[in-house]
């Protein structure tokens, strides 16, 4: 045996040995985020089973190149200075982008600082209005919640909702004021009138006064911008009191919990949102069935725009010329069509989803797809 | 053939088998330890776990004992509505484990509740999971977790329906965390425990957000296969941890008992570095070794170089000084040995080159020193030197005292030529002497003189004077020739020239020699091919007094006639026959010839004449000579008186002693002595004190000589006198005219001998001679 190659084994052993030691799997780092604890954190937790079944749907077909997805998992407690950490968190640890936030209040300081770090955003359900026209690194599966004021304000005008009282949750303003506004607005635009405009703390409300207070106001309707298991609440305790009212909300509200926790109290309610639940084919089928295996559940649209967001997410990051953000957004900003679980999904050309609005109403504990959808 | 092993290879071969023995070992106890640290941890771990499930499950009891409790006072309905809240209110503030109570009707509508300020008392439970999801068969049911709307926290509702009501208990799961995080630490810190449903959402988890956030177990599914096939444990892939689990019967829940892998092999990491130095220390002690084999081996082939070169004969190499005892100690031994090869090729070279009886050079020697002046082009003469009559002396006074005098003329030669030139023994008598840069004959010729001058003085044998001759031939580099064989062939031939000439002289070699020479040898060969056959005869000359003018005698001449050569004088084969010793052959042929002769005419003529026979000194050189002829003789039957030997003088040139002795004893045989040629040579009076010759027989040259000059005529005379006056029959040979008898006459010669008187005739005409002249 010649000396040479036997130092040559030795050198293989040792490089067998320390690659070994360093063996490490190249992970890619996807952030997602959103409000995972406490009252409203429905958007949050469905968001990320969305995102995770894709990511687990990604990484059994072999991820990117063979190299696994990792969804790393944030909680921004429903307040912007955690929700901004998180997003520094994120940036410090170079996820190739940020799914989230999930609520609109999250992006106040969340957008600016993604925009300046340029680091990419998609999120599923974040629809306030003033992100939308600009050109900059926040993209999201949502229209504007304009329209939804628009959409709703028609819908109560076929009802025949006259007295309106409007409630809308501040911990969310950026989304609820918005969607106030323009509702506001909207509907005075017409015959109806607004008998009362409340504000409650989503996080601590005092529902026995809000019932109190719609109660007094004589109204035939309310419209409720808040989150479900606020809207649940309110609904009970209006149903406690045997106030009979249409009960108009968003498509925030739009989960299981409003109709697990709103029992008899939500049925009739009126929704607006921006899926139709009544075309679905084998891709939503099979994201579906994924779901319910692993969380038991049907999944919901936030969990469906999550998914999506992640598979939009991973599609630029299959066909553009590398992982930094300016590339994705690029593909993103030139693709025009993505697969989407129902309908193709198509961003304007600043990153907003462009959907249709769907009106449900809650019949029998079920979401019913009606008619009254301004693009039916 | 068997196989042969390289050292190295074998030191290579050891060094890694022990490397690889060591780390083979090092692994195995690494393996074995860590197997029973997992071994134990497993076993551990599943006790923990077990343990814990079986106080969870002790624990979940209590809102089941509750909501016995509610069920029995609300049966019996003993309360009203209000001291039924009030007694809910009491339990649920008792216990921070319930984060709520209610009792439901059939619809879903909440009739009694604690705590007051939820104030749910109306609202309708129809949509929720565990209201919808309840059998109403009296049995507990333990929801999924989900959010209380009441209070926005994660919670488990424990129900139980019958009949029209639903008890329902919150359970705030924190509270579940917390008792079960509590308890898992009497079992140390390492360990992380974590409790999930069915679903594998947590219920209990360290980090609390994960049950907040209602994060789902990973490895849920793996959970679930760990107690299906009753091991109870498994390894989790992505965290590298020990997973313990145990099934909470009565809520259907996981108990999950995390251990690091870290934490088990703790004890082994401990001693990790351990492992590494040793390692290291194997690998450090690796690459010494294979230096020192590197450096053992560079020894080995540096050390079997430097052998080789001894074996290729170069033995100056002295073997460096090893850093190896062994390698040094054969070192030593091999350069001893090529020191004592060295020697041994010096002696063996000696005895190649050195001529070990006289200590000079030999022919190889010689001959090589006369090759390299030829290939340097470099002149020079040689003396080729050949003793006289040297096989004599060996054979009369045996080899060891040949030996002797060969020792002793090889110094008298070197004492000539000093330190000039090479001087070597290049056959039994032989020299060669070499003065290089000689470009004239007379620079080696004055050498060459003192040599033959060194040579005559005489030799003392076993105290016996003695007296030798020695004869050189000169030939010139590159005048004569430029090859070395011719050269030494020409000086062989001047030499012989010089001694048929007569002994104890030189002659150059000339361009005549080589014709000369060529002769000869034909002569030689000849005489060899045919000395027994019949190309020999002899003839007769008759002697007469020259004052009456009758026969005295005859004397007997051989006749050669070659089948190739045709007639061959005398003159010239007899120096070839005396050169090469081939005269005995002939002197006894001729002698028996005489014999014969002396027979014949002695049958014819009653009386007979004597008849003399030319012998060579070589003849009487023969110690047995005078035996064989007395042997002819006597068998011949003739008178001694009548047979007579001719000698000439250069028999005295050496050993005349010997010879004296021989022609004595040949003498007192009764047959007669004739000193030949007298006059010619070395002649010297005192010889004819010496010798015991009776007749003298004077060379033709005087009687030719005394025609022209007075002093030849007076010389003659002189010795015919002398011959007269010693007693001596004196004879004249070579009588050819009339003069030279009247001459003979006049100074009263006795006899004559020549063609005037008679040729020399065979003997059939001898006969008619005699009866003519008588």
């Amino acid at each position: 045996m010649k000396i040479k190659s036997l130092f040559l084994i030795i050198f293989i052993i040792v490089l067998i040995f320390l690659l070994s030691v360093c063996e490490k799997n190249e992970i890619i780092k996807i952030g997602y985020v959103g409000t995972l604890t406490g009252i409203n954190s429905e958007l949050g937790v469905y968001g990320r089973n969305g995102a995770q079944i894709a990511v687990d749907e990604i990484n059994l077909s072999g991820g990117l190149n063979g190299k696994p997805l990792e969804l790393v998992v944030r909680d921004d407690e429903n307040n912007v200075e955690t929700a901004l950490k998180a997003d520094k968190e994120f940036y410090k640890e170079g996820v190739v982008a940020i799914i989230g936030h999930m609520t609109s209040g999250m992006a106040e300081l969340s957008v600016p600082y993604i925009n300046e770090k340029k680091i990419l955003m998609i999120s599923p359900t974040i629809s306030v209005d003033y992100l939308g026209r600009k050109d900059d690194y926040f993209f999201r599966m949502i229209p504007s919640n304009k329209d939804q004021a628009y959409e709703i304000s028609k819908v109560m005008y076929i009802e025949k909702s006259h007295k309106v009282a409007v409630l809308y949750d501040n911990t969310n303003r950026a989304f609820t004021e918005t969607l106030k506004t323009e509702f506001v607005e909207k509907y005075e635009a017409g015959t109806g009138e607004i008998v009362l405009v409340e504000e409650f703390n989503g996080l601590n409300t005092d529902y026995l006064k809000l019932a109190e207070d719609v109660n007094k106001s004589g109204a035939d309707s309310v419209f409720i911008i808040g989150g479900s298991e606020n809207a649940a609440m309110i609904s009970q305790h209006l149903y406690i009191k045997n106030i009979t009212l249409k009960i108009y909300l968003t498509s925030w509200a739009m989960t299981k919990e409003l109709i697990n926790h709103g029992g008899k109290a939500v049925e009739g309610a009126c929704l607006v949102n921006f899926y139709n639940n009544d075309i679905y084919g084998e891709k939503y089928e099979k994201f579906s069935a994924e779901y319910k295996m692993k969380y038991k559940d049907n999944p919901g649209f936030v969990a469906q725009f999550a998914y999506e967001a992640v598979m939009v997410l991973f599609d630029a990051m299959k066909n553009s010329q590398d992982l930094s953000t300016d590339s994705l957004k690029t593909y993103i900003n030139q693709t025009l069509e993505f697969e989407g679980l129902r309908e193709p999904l198509a961003f304007d050309k600043y990153g907003d989803m462009n959907r249709s609005h769907y009106i449900y109403k809650i019949e029998n504990g079920e979401f019913k797809l009606t008619s009254m959808g301004g693009n039916i | 053939m068997k196989k042969k092993y390289s050292i190295i290879n074998t030191l290579y071969q050891n060094i890694t088998i022990t490397i690889i023995f060591f780390i083979s070992i090092v692994l195995i106890v690494n393996f074995m330890a860590s197997k029973k640290l997992y071994e134990s941890a497993v076993e551990n771990g599943n006790v923990v776990a077990k343990s814990i499930a079986i106080h969870l499950e002790e624990r979940m009891k209590e809102p089941e004992r509750d909501i016995l409790e509610i069920e029995r006072i609300e049966i019996e309905n003993v309360l009203s509505q209000d001291q039924t809240d009030e007694y809910l209110n009491d339990i649920v503030r008792d216990n921070p484990f319930f984060s709520a109570i209610e009792i439901l009707n059939k619809d879903g509508k909440v009739l009694n509740s604690a705590p007051n300020e939820f104030h749910s008392v109306g609202m309708d439970r129809s949509g929720e999971l565990f209201f919808q999801n309840n059998d109403w068969n009296g049995a507990f049911y333990w929801s999924d977790i989900f959010t209380l709307i009441l209070n926005g926290q994660p919670t488990i509702a424990v129900t139980k329906a019958e009949n029209d009501k639903m008890f329902v208990v919150y359970v705030n799961i924190e509270e579940i965390s917390r008792i079960s995080t509590d308890y898992t630490k009497y079992f140390g810190d390492q360990i992380q425990m974590f409790i999930t449903d069915e679903n594998g959402t947590y219920i209990s988890n360290a980090d609390k957000r994960m049950m907040f956030q209602r994060a789902v177990d990973d490895e849920n599914s793996l959970v679930k296969e760990a107690l299906t096939i009753e091991e109870g444990y498994f390894i989790s892939k992505k965290k590298d941890v020990l997973v313990n689990v145990a099934f909470i019967e009565n809520v259907s829940w996981y108990v999950s008992l995390q251990t690091p892998l870290e934490h088990i092999y703790a004890p082994i990491r401990n001693t990790y570095w351990l492992f590494y130095l040793f390692v290291f220390i194997l690998l450090i002690l690796t690459i010494i070794y294979y230096r020192k084999a590197i450096r053992i081996g560079k020894a080995i082939n540096k050390f079997s170089v430097q052998t080789k070169k001894i074996t290729e004969g170069n033995f100056d190499i002295e073997i460096e000084k090893q850093n190896y005892r062994e390698l040094d100690k054969l070192g030593t031994n091999f350069t001893q040995m090529a020191i004592e090869l060295k020697k041994r090729d010096l002696r063996l070279e000696e005895y190649a080159y050195i001529d070990t009886l006289t200590g000079l050079k030999n022919r190889r020697a010689m001959m090589e020193i006369l090759e390299n002046y030829v290939i340097k082009k470099v002149p020079f003469a040689i003396a080729y030197f050949d003793l006289d009559q040297f096989k004599n002396i060996n054979d009369k006074f045996g080899h060891y005292n040949g030996d002797l005098i060969l020792n002793q003329a090889a110094k008298r030669i070197l004492s000539a030529i000093k330190n000039k030139g090479f001087l070597g023994r290049i056959g039994g008598d032989e020299f060669l002497f070499l003065l290089p840069f000689a470009k004239e004959e007379e620079q080696i010729s004055v050498i060459v003189k003192k040599v033959i001058g060194n040579i005559r003085e005489p030799f003392e044998v076993e105290n016996n004077k003695m007296y030798l001759g020695i004869s050189a031939g000169i030939a010139m580099y590159p005048k004569n020739t430029d090859n070395v064989t011719d050269l030494l062939k020409f000086s062989d031939m001047a030499m012989y020239s010089s001694k048929s000439k007569g002994m104890n002289g030189f002659e150059y070699f000339t361009p005549e020699l080589h014709s000369n020479f060529d002769r000869k040898m034909e002569i030689e060969n000849q005489l060899r091919n045919n000395i027994n056959k019949n190309e020999f005869s002899c003839v007769f000359q008759p002697q007469v007094e020259l004052s009456t003018e009758t026969i005295i005698g005859f004397e007997a001449l051989i006749r050669w006639n070659n089948q190739l050569l045709g007639e061959v004088y005398p003159s010239e084969f007899i120096s070839v026959a005396e050169e090469r010793e081939l005269i005995g052959h002939l002197t006894i042929w001729m002698i028996e010839r005489a014999c014969e002769g002396i027979l014949g005419i002695q049958r014819v003529y009653k009386n007979s004449f004597k008849v003399s026979v030319n012998i060579s000194v070589i003849d009487l050189n023969d110690k047995e000579f005078p035996n064989k002829l007395i042997k002819i003789i006597k068998q011949k039957g003739i008178d001694p008186k009548m047979l007579e030997l001719e000698i000439t003088e250069n028999i005295m040139i050496n050993n005349y002693e010997e010879i004296i002795g021989a022609l004595q004893k040949i003498k007192g045989y009764g047959v007669k002595i004739s000193l030949d040629d007298f006059g010619k040579g070395y002649s010297s009076l005192s010889y004819l004190n010496q010798l015991p010759i009776d007749t003298l027989k004077i060379d033709r040259e005087f009687l030719e000589s005394s025609r022209y000059h007075q002093k030849g005529y007076k010389l003659i005379e002189s010795i015919i006198d002398i011959g007269k006056k010693m007693n001596f029959a004196v004879i004249a040979e070579g009588v050819e005219t009339d003069d030279q008898m009247e001459t003979l006459k006049n100074i009263d010669c006795y006899a004559g001998q020549g063609f005037l008187i008679c040729r020399p005739i065979p003997l059939e005409e001898v006969i008619d001679f005699v009866i003519q002249k008588q």
